[in-house]
């Protein structure tokens, strides 16, 4: 995982393929105790998971300014829904999720900002800064052109480390579809970033 | 785990961008669910005042701005500065040396003084409201100008919150923003001309624009901001002329670019012509992932501010709007910029880090090589801190209720 200026934090640059398994042993979207979204619990959420769950959705959205926007939005939502007595149990999942779906909302109506810039000219990349690296880079790329159901179970399960059961609950869709999804997913990384798929033919 | 699903998570990992947390999280969801709250009540407020009309046979409801709110927010004591020299590779650390700001006592007192802050060189205007305890409630709220003395030269009376100032086309201006807006049929944003003898007169923004920068007051018009263009207000009357359709985008900022008023568009610069009502350009490339949040003449170029999620940019603009990303100024990463100024033959970014505004100084170099950052300024111990520039080293903050002046460079 980087921060916004490139540097990788302790637990995610350079860790090898076994210092990757223990770390997704914690899960990105971690499970809590569940109860009132009180202050307490909000304080928690910010102090211990709110980054790596911007970061999810944002790898969904493809701007951080928008999945943070949205994920503060879905905070606060899990406040109201909490004082109106409806409990949220993982308060992680639900708040990923809602923030996905506003998320999406809020790239819908930049669709037509977009195209009108489409029509202004051709785009030029970001500019240079201590940003990501060209693999990175790929890697974004090859997520943002699989389709948003496809990038959203990819994201939950290989960055938030949801299980099948549990993405195709916080979904709304079958664990078949998650299972369907997240295998044209990964046939389509990777091509796309040049790996073999060790799954392929079986 | 087979070795695919392994390397498909480990690049994910890589790819992922994290925010910088600070505690304008929680600030952040407070007022969104302070929003939602108001949303709701003005959709009851609205609910039941078509039920009323219905039954008394009356069509809407009369109302001015002056329905009175109370504003409840962090005060601040003493102004804290830091100022750092060149550029940290963070802001998020205390960095950089201690630097004393003189508070500016009004005289006679004006109440809670709070921004925008339109800094010259002969004076300052702030807006200021009736405290309320360590906080302040309006209507009325006040514009002042005062001297670098802090002597109050003129004041004068509004109603709304004071969203932003402008000064020009023979006149003073005001964007104010309503205390209560009853309905979507209600007017919540309006423009105030202020006359050379001080008189006020307010015109409604239509509802439904949304303002999203500052107002400006230049160029055949007096200009307002909003999602998806740019407003025109008439300069001798103040009343609203039109709109010149701009592609949307969620900061817009108006700025004077050497002959022409110009705008924003959130991939490039776009010329605004009053007499046809039309924008004109950019002509050539824009920003993939990035905005252009706001821009401003230099000595020797345009430059466009650009936001990306990876953090601020300066980025050369070129004549035709477009940007020109072989010149490009990295800021500090974790520094939400939105303003760009150029005052006393410096360029002046505007923006936070984290709950503390934050203004970055930038010398260009000679020959359109570009621009170094000399200064990071660090100030504020509240979340209702406002900056302006008064000359080539000299800042104003308005900060907790408070005014302060600060000498950022001998």
């Amino acid at each position: 995982m980087r921060r916004p200026d490139g540097r990788p934090t302790e637990e995610g640059g350079g860790a090898t393929v076994s210092q990757h398994r223990r770390a997704a042993a914690t899960p990105a979207v971690p499970r809590d105790e569940g109860g009132p979204v009180g202050d307490a619990r909000l304080r928690d959420f910010v102090a211990g998971e709110y980054a790596r769950v911007v970061a999810t959705v944002e790898l969904v959205c493809g701007s951080l300014p928008t999945a943070e926007d949205a994920v503060q939005e879905a905070m606060a939502r899990a406040v109201e829904r909490s004082r109106k007595g409806e409990p949220i149990d993982k308060l992680a999942a639900w708040v990923t999720t809602v923030a996905m779906n506003l998320a999406r909302s809020q790239v819908r109506r930049w669709g037509a900002e977009r195209r009108a810039r489409a029509r202004l000219g051709p785009s030029l990349p970001a500019p240079d800064g201590p940003g990501l690296s060209a693999e990175a880079v790929a890697v974004r790329e090859a997520l943002a052109a699989l389709p948003r159901r496809q990038r959203q179970v990819t994201v939950l399960r290989y960055y938030g480390g949801l299980d099948v059961a549990e993405i195709a609950e916080h979904l709304g869709i079958s664990e078949g579809n998650v299972k369907a999804m997240l295998f044209r997913a990964r046939q389509a990384l990777a091509s796309a970033l040049g790996e073999e798929d060790d799954r392929a033919g079986a | 785990m087979p070795a695919l699903d392994d390397r498909i998570a480990r690049l994910l990992d890589g790819a992922a961008v994290e925010p910088t947390i600070t505690t304008d999280v929680l600030a952040a969801i407070a007022t969104k669910q302070r929003r939602r709250v108001t949303r709701r009540r003005a959709l009851t407020v609205s609910a039941v005042a078509c039920g009323l009309a219905l039954v008394v046979g009356a069509v809407g409801l009369a109302r001015t701005d002056d329905d009175p709110v109370a504003i409840a927010h962090q005060r601040g004591g003493d102004l804290a500065v830091r100022v750092v020299d060149g550029m940290p590779t963070s802001l998020a650390v205390p960095v950089g040396d201690p630097v004393s700001a003189r508070r500016v006592t009004l005289d006679p007192d004006g109440g809670y003084v709070r921004g925008p802050v339109l800094a010259s060189g002969e004076f300052v205007a702030v807006a200021t409201y009736d405290r309320d305890g360590d906080t302040f409630r309006f209507p009325p709220s006040r514009v002042v100008r005062v001297d670098r003395n802090g002597r109050v030269l003129d004041e004068v009376d509004l109603q709304g919150e004071v969203r932003s100032l402008a000064d020009g086309e023979g006149a003073r201006w005001v964007l104010t923003r309503d205390a209560v807006v009853v309905g979507p049929a209600d007017p919540e944003f309006r423009v105030k001309r202020i006359g050379p003898d001080g008189s006020v007169t307010s015109n409604p923004v239509p509802p439904g624009e949304q303002p999203n920068g500052d107002i400006l007051a230049a160029g055949g018009g007096v200009w307002v901001p909003v999602t998806d263009g740019g407003l025109r207000f008439d300069p001798a009357s103040g009343s609203y002329a039109g709109k010149i359709a701009l592609p949307p985008a969620a900061h817009r900022q108006v700025a004077v670019l050497g002959k022409s008023v110009s705008a924003t568009t959130g991939g490039g610069v776009a010329r605004l012509d009053p007499t046809r009502m039309v924008a004109i350009g950019p002509d050539g490339a824009t920003i993939a992932d990035g905005e252009v949040v706001d821009a401003a003449l230099g000595t020797e170029r345009v430059w466009g501010l650009v936001q990306t999620g990876r953090g601020p940019a300066l980025v050369a603009v070129d004549p035709s709007g477009a940007l020109d990303p072989s010149l490009t100024v990295a800021l500090p990463h974790d520094f939400v910029a939105d303003r760009l100024l150029s005052v006393g033959g410096r360029l002046w970014v505007l923006g936070r880090a984290g709950d503390r505004a934050t203004v970055v100084m930038l010398r260009e170099l000679a020959a359109g090589r570009g621009a170094v950052v000399e200064r990071v300024v660090v100030a504020g111990a509240g979340r209702d801190t406002a900056v302006g520039v008064t000359d080539h080293r000299t800042l104003v903050v308005a900060d907790g209720g408070a005014l302060f002046s600060l000498t950022v460079d001998d």
